[in-house]
């Protein structure tokens, strides 16, 4: 994974930043992090870590690090401090007493961090608030104040331990637990109907009494001292504000707390405390939860006990226990249970017998998912021409009355049952009756609809998308072509002229035709961006962006991409939905960047976003697997990406077809990852076929038949076959040398083949000459993180240690990283 | 000890002239030493194939076997530790490389436990261990030695100080940075 800095001069920093305090540390950070974020949240971590780490250190080592000050008998509004009880992250708590006389207990806590002028108003805002708040589960807020710009809260004084020590020491049983669990949900949702998140709901931060009573502290402190003002607390908030195996998913992305994340925390807390492990146990720190929580399944909690050898738990877990967990947990909010009061009545279902809510919720949701993934068993090209056939009028807007439109409406409903009773999703057939469909509607149209040209210009549009859907770049093209000059000739709106100068973008997008894509996307972002219309404008944004992307203007696709999922998140549900598709551009974006964690996680998102609202085979949500595939084998894990990659062709082929580009890309990314796994005659085989196929398709001289090419060279060259790998390798090179402009890395990639074939054949001279000029092009062209660029360097490596050169050899080897 | 290495006379006469300070005998010495705990490391990972080895017991049992050979100084007692943490990281991890590159051996990781960082029983990648320092040694030197005796020979902060004439409250304020650094950075 690339970090973004150097660990060791991390370490440098960290250390010097230590034996600094309050303002000249923070000096010290600015001045040394600058612009360095992700060093910036490092030294932050490290020096959390050495806060909770100073109090043991101490002990250890019987020389404190750096002084404590010393605040005993200090005042801070009408309490004395008396003795250090703890530290949290926020700073040193402290058991103090009132000065007026009265007998009062209470834990100050004292901030380390310092307020600005804003998160000082901000803090008294909230802590009036929160003083409003009571609740026998919850510690009382007494006072608050800010002492030489030191920001102090006074909280009720709890004596107790934290619940997971108090439920182990005391051995609670299962029910205990439960009601422990479901005395809190209440107090939260009580928090919650005065408009309070507590944000970071964790085993620390409940304590116990000796009367059995459990207590919520430091609710909503982190709200209160969650300074959005400052412009980059953003980011580090994200090192700083969450707490790994507790934090709910969209905390970890950045995202604002709401009642759902204080849910998902109850659940994180539960889970600990019936199964006695924390989510993600193998995941380590901040990054390595936050991989995980993006991209790997959550162990049922039932299922955690059984595989931590507790088989009598796991059985008590097993139903309503894990359903009402797994329903607070799950990774979206919007699944999770709307509130915390409904969670919590769900735990008291369980502890009165009577069935849950979230398990016949799962039933129902499941049944609901059953049927949508039925009703789009036809695909979206099938459901276009039953548009076409049945409501032409229709499209055209010209339909006379509610009764007609709703007329059309029926036939097309019927029209989509009789497909769906006829066509087995299956057979693979479909394809074939489709596009014969579409060729008789183009011939029909001019026949029928020759004095209405508008409503054949909409036909038009419809044709030419539906042959994208099928890959017939040809038709769509010509039918488009007519579209277009039907608007321009007969005043088409400028909505109407934005779409198909869009749709015309795709279609050369789809043919790799990037220069003549380019004028015409910015041509339907110019007409879209003066209308209202933000589906269409992201539509023209986000082909934009894949065209920026392909043309090796990096940056300027990363943006746009951006632009598209900012619009998009502001849309309504569906439109929110669309995110998936910039998500999966980015992935592509990233890989190229060698930034290969960043692009596994929108390659994760991407499939989620599409898991969710698309069908089980949806070309799109198809698409997502082999671009997900293809993330995994870039960190590392290729045995992983197999079964989804065969899964993923296996359907691609039945539903679009064995000879679709996408069925296409998705064999090759299954060949590099056979590659990667070292199985070179499976990989061999497949790149083959691909290449054939990818040949008939597009034409030699395409982008994505000599990808084909090349990956087929390079398994024949792993599997000794270097002779017949350097033949194709040469047809490569030239055609690679005509499609793309000097110093493209994919002429490099193609170089890195043939010096690897040559080292193969032992003539290392010739391997050399071509592996540094590869290895010094992918270089300059992608980095030195690029997966090709660390390949030649390995390549050279092994080149040197043949040839006995061990020093020479060191030095690559140097440059190769995990 | 069970074994016992008496047999190799070769060693005593080694010791002897390296504590006169004859440096060259430091070579051949060290040579021995590797094998010696190469040997050792291999023995316990093929006998305990899922568990960890510990590196402190390790450099003990090897300075035990040869001190019983001869009598180190007393102040020579650290020096040799610390000469033998730094073969002793050597020596695990090669043996962790060459059961990486050894598919027959599945590739399993040669862990270490009892490292004085995390608790006594958590265990760490002996490679990951090496790169991290690997890496901080290009930037701190000093910093990367003091993690490097303390994890892999579990030398005591005193033992450190006096192999590497640093103030024990030096090694103190370093060991405790460079602890926070190497746990978050082994969590990663």
């Amino acid at each position: 994974m690339t970090l973004g800095f150097d660990r060791g001069q991390a370490f440098h920093v960290f250390e010097r930043a230590l034996a600094l305090s309050g303002p000249a540390r923070a000096a010290f950070l600015r001045e040394s992090c600058g612009e360095n974020a992700a060093l910036r949240i490092e030294i932050e971590a490290l020096l959390e870590a050495a806060e909770k780490d100073q109090v043991h250190t101490s002990l250890l080592l019987g020389s404190p690090p750096r002084p404590i000050e010393n605040l005993i008998g200090k005042c801070y509004g009408h309490f004395r401090l008396v003795e250090l009880v703890g530290e949290g992250g926020m700073g040193l708590v402290y058991r103090a007493e009132r000065t007026d006389g009265i007998r009062q207990v209470v834990a100050i806590k004292l901030i380390a961090r310092e307020l600005g002028e804003r998160g000082r108003e901000r803090f008294y805002r909230e802590t009036q608030l929160l003083a409003r708040l009571e609740h026998p589960a919850i510690a009382r807020l007494i006072d608050a104040g800010v002492e030489a710009g030191r920001a102090w809260i006074a909280l009720e004084f709890v004596p107790g331990q934290p619940i997971d020590r108090y439920c182990d020491a005391n051995r609670l049983p299962l029910r205990a637990r439960v009601a422990l669990l479901a005395k809190l949900a209440a107090a939260v949702a009580a928090a919650h109907g005065m408009l309070v998140v507590h944000r970071d709901i964790k085993p620390a931060n409940v304590l116990v009494t000796a009367d059995g009573l459990p207590k919520l502290i430091d609710f909503g402190i982190a709200t209160v001292l969650h300074d959005s003002s400052a412009a980059q607390s953003q980011t580090i908030d994200v090192g700083r504000l969450f707490t790994p195996h507790y934090a709910a998913p969209e905390q970890v992305s950045g995202e604002p707390a709401t009642v759902a994340t204080d849910v998902f925390g109850l659940g994180a807390l539960g889970f600990r405390l019936l199964t006695g492990q924390i989510l993600y146990p193998e995941a380590r720190g901040v990054v390595g939860y936050l991989l995980a929580i993006t991209q790997r399944e959550m162990a049922e909690p039932s299922r955690s006990a059984a595989d931590h050898g507790d088989p009598r738990r796991a059985k008590e877990l097993r139903g309503d226990l894990d359903a009402i967990l797994c329903k607070a947990l799950d990774r979206y909010p919007s699944r999770r249970y709307v509130s915390a009061a409904d969670m919590q009545a769900d735990l008291q279902r369980y502890l009165d017998g009577i069935p849950v809510s979230a398990r016949k919720q799962t039933v129902g949701y499941r049944a609901v998912r059953f049927v949508h993934r039925h009703l789009f068993g036809v695909s979206v090209a099938a459901a276009l021409i039953c548009a076409l056939t049945a409501g032409a009028v229709i499209y055209g807007q010209q339909a006379q009355s509610v009764a007609q439109a709703r007329n059309m409406a029926a036939r097309r409903d019927e029209f989509l049952e009789s497909l769906l009773k006829s066509a087995d999703p299956r057979s693979g057939k479909r394809d074939v009756s489709v596009a014969q469909l579409l060729d008789s509607a183009t011939q029909e149209l001019d026949r029928k609809l020759s004095g209405e040209p508008l409503v054949e210009a909409s036909m038009l549009s419809l044709i030419a998308q539906t042959n994208i859907g099928l890959g017939r770049y040809q038709e769509g093209l010509a039918a488009n072509d007519r579209e277009l000059k039907i608007l321009r000739e007969h005043g088409g709106t400028a909505l109407e002229l934005g779409q198909a100068l869009s749709t015309r973008g795709e279609l050369l997008r789809e043919q790799g035709r990037w220069a003549e894509a380019d004028p015409v996307v910015r041509q339907a972002v110019a007409v879209l961006s003066s209308l209202q219309v933000p589906r269409d404008l992201c539509g023209a944004l986000y082909l934009l962006a894949v065209v920026l992307q392909h043309t090796d203007r990096a940056n300027e696709a990363e943006a746009t991409y951006h632009r598209v999922i900012e619009i998009e998140e502001r849309g309504d549900t569906d439109l929110k939905l669309q995110r998936m598709y910039p998500y999966q551009g980015l992935v592509i974006l990233l890989a190229d960047q060698a930034r290969y964690a960043e692009a596994a996680i929108y390659a994760r998102s991407a499939l989620e976003l599409a898991q969710k609202g698309l069908a089980d085979d949806d070309p799109a949500l198809l698409g997502m697997q082999w671009s997900y595939a293809g993330a995994l084998i870039n960190i590392h894990r290729a045995a992983e990406a197999e079964p989804l990659l065969r899964r993923t062709i296996e359907a691609e082929r039945r539903v679009l077809g064995p000879g679709h580009k996408d069925t296409l890309i998705a064999q090759r990314v299954l060949a590099d990852d056979l590659l990667e796994l070292h199985r070179d005659a499976e990989a061999a085989a497949v790149a083959l076929a691909t290449a054939r196929q990818f040949e008939a398709l597009l034409g030699m001289d395409n982008t994505y038949t000599l990808a084909a090419w090349n990956d087929y060279a390079a398994a024949l060259c792993n599997s000794h076959q270097e002779e017949a790998g350097l033949k194709v390798l040469e047809r490569v090179d030239q055609a690679r040398r005509k499609v793309y402009p000097p110093g493209d890395r994919y002429i490099y990639t193609t170089l890195l083949s043939i010096g690897v074939c040559h080292l193969r054949l032992q003539h290392y001279a010739q391997a050399e000459t071509e592996l540094k000029a590869a290895s010094q092009g992918l270089e300059a062209a992608r980095g030195s993180r690029y997966r090709r660029t660390q390949q030649a360097y390995q390549a050279l490596h092994e080149l040197y240690m043949l040839t006995g050169r061990s020093e020479e050899a060191g030095l690559w080897a140097a440059k190769t990283g995990p | 000890m069970v074994e016992s290495t008496s047999a190799n006379p070769a060693l005593t006469v080694l010791l002897e002239r390296w504590s006169r300070g004859d440096r060259g005998a430091l070579d051949q010495l060290l040579t021995h030493l590797y094998t010696d705990i190469h040997a050792i490391a291999v023995r316990q990972l093929n006998q305990e194939r899922y568990s960890s080895l510990r590196p402190t017991a390790l450099v003990h049992e090897a300075y035990l076997r040869l001190a019983s050979l001869h009598e180190i100084k007393l102040q020579d007692r650290s020096h040799f530790l610390s000469m033998a943490a730094r073969v002793s990281r050597q020596a695990l991890v090669d043996e962790a490389r060459r059961r990486q590159a050894d598919k027959r051996d599945g590739g399993s990781p040669v862990t270490l436990s009892d490292t004085n960082i995390g608790d006594a029983d958590q265990a760490f990648d002996a490679v990951d261990i090496d790169d991290l320092l690997t890496e901080l040694e290009r930037h701190d030197a000093e910093a990367a030695e003091i993690i490097g005796l303390r994890v892999f020979g579990g030398l005591t902060i005193e033992e450190v100080a006096e192999s590497l004439t640093l103030s024990v409250a030096t090694v103190n304020r370093r060991w405790a940075a460079g602890k926070i650094w190497l746990m978050r950075e082994l969590a990663r």
